[in-house]
């Protein structure tokens, strides 16, 4: 019953935000960048909501009960992400761009190709990751509310066209600025609650060791079972897949100037870093401590209710009732909504400024843009949407590989080239970026978890799930080799983003 | 300051980053080091803490690399 009041709370307060944000919001750069207006702090914590998904809520949660210490990967990994998009990206990217990768990578190698390009490239990585969200969000929205997964899908595809459409990259911020808020307190609650019961860290820790079998290996290595390849690819496509995502790099346009882009990163590192060090050191022993073997959140075949990813919410159960279970149950909707809009954004104005612009092949006004935007938005729910549903039975887990694969081995190596390398050429660029597209999408479908798990297949074509360790470094060879090759473009020099 | 300054800071952070949460014991077949605790924390949990909390600060100093880069780039305009 909280659970449902905070489910319909959070549904009319972001509306509401959208209402406000749609007054607010008359032009293109309203619709796409929020006018620029956003303050370092508050694009901050947008970064840290749009970045912190239902995934690393709770499926990290999930992955600690079965896998223990070697989980710090994917805790680690996003910040050194973090790190270098401070050093190498945010600033210039504030300085190059206005609303989409686009306008940065065309900045310097003028061809409208690249445009169309990046454009597909954008929708292509945000759909793959929408659509793993949406399955995500239905599996949890029904299994948390009681509705069919079809009900759940749909109420996340409508909201998330509504935000956009209506109350475009304001509305967006707004909602992911609530959900990084709403984290951290429904976070910090969780550990303060841990702590208070458990008797302090040790007694955490000594509890956590003694609740079953076997479980004080999950604090010494190889609970993921996984080969040093294999390691540093998830950690390489983690770090490089950040900075080529492009729901995160167009919030850089959201700010006035490159002192509070850089501004935004460091206020995201603190958040991300301190929801994470809770989620790691507190909740992950917690949910040891407290979920497993406890017989209230035992199915009648033994197994968890809800499945692994339940864990963080069960712990939510067993420390503050029903109504700690509905503040979590409201952390994890709005976690999905803040993703969900963020993609939206990113893929509609792909299709509306690089595409619809570039391949209408004459002047278009702003008005017939922003409507372009509006019904991609809508458009792409209905397509997530479909998606989702076609495939809520299927392993899509390989989705959300697939996105940042694509985002570390076509965007990334682009973006990095067309910041720094002064040789690039439009010929290496679209060389490099086709190269790393393909050759990321093929070695996924090749992976164990593809080839193997949901193909059939007896043995994988490629060794390992993750194949940003090859691909990533191929796509810079093929960039620099084929630039060296062609001429330079003789409309090759620096100028201002339109 | 120079790219190439910037370059081998970001190397070396993804580096540490994503290299010692695997070879913190594996390869030197260390598990005494996941045995031990710290004020009953294993030392693991106790490493990977130090690991996050110490981040901000590898942040702000990155941070300030990027400020007096772009400070050199407008003395240079």
């Amino acid at each position: 019953m909280i659970a449902i009041f905070c489910f319909i709370a959070m549904v009319v307060t972001t509306l509401a935000i959208t209402a406000w944000a749609g007054k607010r919001s008359r032009q293109r750069a309203d619709f796409y960048a929020a006018g620029s207006r956003i303050s370092g702090t508050q694009n901050g914590l947008a970064i840290a909501g749009d970045f912190m998904s239902a995934t690393t809520v709770l499926g990290l949660g999930g992955l600690y009960f079965v896998s223990g210490w070697d989980t710090a990967i994917y805790y680690l990994a996003p910040l050194a992400g973090l790190c270098l998009m401070l050093l190498l990206i945010a600033a210039p990217l504030r300085r190059l761009g206005r609303f989409t990768l686009g306008d940065v990578m065309t900045s310097r190698l003028q061809d409208e190709r690249l445009r169309v390009f990046s454009g597909l490239s954008t929708i292509a990585v945000s759909l793959f990751y929408l659509v793993a969200q949406m399955v995500g969000a239905g599996t949890l929205i029904s299994l948390l509310f009681g509705l069919s997964f079809e009900t759940a899908v749909i109420i996340v595809g409508v909201l998330m066209a509504i935000y956009i459409a209506v109350g475009g990259m304001l509305a967006a911020t707004w909602v992911q600025i609530i959900k990084a808020v709403l984290l951290m307190v429904g976070v910090g609650i969780l550990g303060v609650l841990c702590l208070t019961r458990a008797g302090g860290m040790e007694g955490l820790y000594e509890r956590a060791a003694a609740s079953g079998d076997g479980v004080s290996a999950l604090f010494q290595p190889g609970g993921l079972k996984s080969s040093l390849f294999s390691d540093l690819s998830l950690g390489l496509g983690m770090v490089f897949g950040m900075m080529g995502l492009p729901h995160l790099l167009i919030r850089f346009f959201t700010v006035p100037d490159e002192a509070q882009a850089r501004r935004s990163v460091t206020v995201a590192t603190i958040v991300i870093g301190a929801v994470f060090a809770v989620l790691f050191l507190i909740a992950g022993p917690g949910g040891l401590a407290f979920v497993r073997g406890n017989p209230e959140f035992l199915g009648a075949d033994g197994k968890m209710l809800g499945g692994g990813n339940m864990v963080t919410v069960h712990l939510a159960t067993a420390l503050g009732g029903e109504l700690l279970e509905g503040i979590i149950a409201a952390v994890a909707f709005s976690t999905i909504l803040a993703v969900v809009a963020g993609l939206t954004i990113a893929a509609a104005s792909a299709a509306s400024h690089d595409l619809y612009r570039t391949l209408r092949r004459k002047a278009s006004s702003e008005k017939e843009e922003l409507w372009v935007f509006r019904l991609s938005a809508v458009a792409l729910a209905g397509v997530g949407i479909g998606i989702s549903i076609l495939f809520q039975r299927e392993n899509i887990a390989f989705l959300n590989s697939l996105a940042f694969a694509v985002a570390a081995s076509a965007n990334f190596p682009l973006l990095i080239l067309v910041l720094y390398w002064k040789r690039l050429t439009t010929a290496g660029a679209l060389a490099g970026g086709i190269f790393g597209l393909v050759s990321s999408i093929a070695l996924i479908i090749a992976s164990p978890a593809v080839w193997v798990k949901t193909l059939g297949h007896a043995t994988a074509l490629y060794p390992a799930d993750y194949p940003t360790l090859v691909t990533a470094p191929l796509a810079f060879v093929v960039c620099m080799t084929v630039s060296l090759m062609t001429t330079k473009s003789p409309a090759s020099t620096p100028v201002p983003a339109q | 300051m120079r790219n190439g300054l910037k370059l081998v800071v970001a190397v070396i952070v993804v580096a540490l980053y994503t290299l010692i949460p695997y070879f913190a014991g594996r390869p030197l077949n260390a598990p005494a080091f996941f045995q031990q605790t710290f004020a009953g924390v294993p030392l693991s949990a106790c490493f990977v803490g130090l690991m996050l909390a110490t981040f901000p600060i590898i942040c702000w100093i990155s941070s300030l690399m990027a400020t007096a880069d772009a400070n050199s780039d407008l003395d240079r305009e």
